[in-house]
């Protein structure tokens, strides 16, 4: 399964959505993120992995945390927006 | 020593506040700059006094923006809401740090409420001066010199019903009276970390409701193509390394009043200042500067009738007690107090002085009172 990585504009916006997700049990890492998905310079992301991704999107929903878009990597490492 | 000069700074720190700084010395680098472990462990420092503050504060996380005191984040504030020669509204207890930025701006300022301990007629004035076309209406808390608690919650909503922006100066509030963003409705308020919160100096926070307006530009660690600054909380706020030790003292600092109650606090140091009072009280020389407990904090000013207050601060440092003389770069309180001349020695107790300081302190304000320094 693909690893989906949500994006934020900013490091307190990604810790907000860490927090949100570790509330509802589910596991992320917060890095920083990869240049092909920072195309404004410098952004952040939580990489979750594909099976918590719908889980994922609707807990930063619920709890009211915005974020940017939801890439996922494909095989050959280029990035492309996931639907969830 | 005998510290009575908390309104100014918390001098004597919990422990656990030189902790945290040292061991964000130790194991923080800067936020926002790195993916490695140093930076994060910056992130998660910043992020967590972050988190408090607003759970204090009744407000987002990230609308939580740390500035380097509270006057910076006032700054930030009038330079936001008030525009060059526009119209504020003061109250007659303000602080330099809301006089200077806005004579800077060539504000027009209308001066609202000067009766020391009178909320009533404090907030008959706003009412009077609370305009449409008012830029914003600026008011502290509480008074720095006197302990005056301002009826803020009244004046925010009057603020709030005429629909102009209200900025609070939480100086001397924070730490020991409830602030709730949320209920206030103000669009910013500002305040130290280094007095009631118990961190250290070179820390302050503004919460904000809306975005600021950058007083520096530069590096954010995000959008970093962008040539301006971002445009959301609380990166717009936030240019240049963050001061990590001193946001890491503070976290513990605010921790410290979570957890002994603001309230608790309060109560404290309102204890030894009437204690101060009983013991002073009777003597002619003296004049105290006291209102009702509803509306004054635990801060004490007086005049000694024939000493200069600052040759008695001296004398009283020289027998180790600290307290504060002359106008506490606030000439407006002193002006609306009757006391712009002859400035006034302020007392100001924290959640660590005693009742027997208090003893020691009075006993050598008598001694400068009958003259026999």
């Amino acid at each position: 399964m693909f690893e989906h990585y949500f994006t934020f504009r900013s490091i307190t916006g990604a810790q907000r959505g860490e927090r949100a997700l570790k509330k509802e049990g589910l596991r992320c890492v917060l890095l920083r993120a990869p240049k092909a998905l920072s195309m404004k310079g410098c952004g952040y992301a939580l990489k979750v992995s594909g099976a918590e991704a719908p889980a994922a999107k609707l807990a930063l929903e619920i709890w009211g945390v915005e974020y940017g878009k939801i890439y996922r990597f494909s095989d050959d490492g280029r990035a492309e927006e996931a639907a969830i | 020593m005998i510290y009575f000069d908390n309104a100014a700074t918390t001098f004597q720190k919990p422990k656990p506040v030189i902790s945290a700084m040292l061991s964000a010395m130790r194991n923080c680098a800067s936020v926002g700059r790195g993916g490695h472990a140093a930076a994060m462990n910056a992130a998660e420092a910043v992020f967590s006094c972050r988190t408090l503050a607003g759970e204090m504060f009744s407000c987002p996380p990230e609308n939580v923006v740390f500035t380097m005191n509270a006057t910076h984040a006032l700054n930030m504030a009038i330079m936001t809401l008030v525009k060059p020669g526009g119209t504020v509204v003061i109250s007659g207890f303000e602080h330099n740090a809301v006089w200077r930025p806005l004579s800077a701006l060539g504000a027009k300022i209308h001066v609202a409420g000067r009766k020391l301990f009178d909320p009533e007629d404090t907030l008959a004035a706003f009412d009077a001066s609370i305009r449409p076309g008012v830029d914003a209406v600026i008011c502290t808390h509480v008074s720095n010199v006197f302990g005056y608690i301002l009826p803020v919650e009244k004046i925010a909503e009057i603020c709030c019903r005429r629909g102009v922006p209200l900025i609070l100066d939480a100086s001397q509030s924070a730490g020991c009276l409830s602030i709730s963003m949320e209920k206030l409705g103000a669009a910013f308020i500002a305040m130290p970390g280094h007095k009631g919160l118990y961190g250290p100096q070179g820390t302050g926070l503004l919460l904000c409701a809306q975005l600021p307006k950058p007083l520096l530009c530069g590096g954010t660690g995000s959008n970093s193509r962008d040539a301006s600054m971002p445009d959301f909380l609380p990166d717009r706020g936030e240019a240049g390394t963050q001061n990590v030790p001193g946001i890491s003292g503070l976290h513990a600092g605010m921790q410290f009043v979570k957890d002994m109650g603001a309230d608790r606090i309060l109560s404290h140091e309102q204890k030894i200042c009437r204690h101060l009072v009983r013991l002073l009280e009777k003597n002619k020389f003296l004049r105290l500067f006291t209102g009702d407990e509803s509306c004054q904090t635990g801060v004490l000013s007086l005049c000694l009738e024939g000493v200069d207050c600052e040759a008695a601060a001296a004398f009283l440092a020289k027998k180790g007690c600290a307290v504060r003389s002359g106008l506490h770069c606030a000439p407006l309180a002193h002006e609306s107090a009757g006391t712009l001349d002859c400035g006034t020695i302020r007392l100001s107790p924290s959640a660590f002085s005693t009742m027997r300081q208090a003893e020691m302190a009075a006993n050598l304000l008598l001694t400068c009172a009958v003259g026999e320094k």
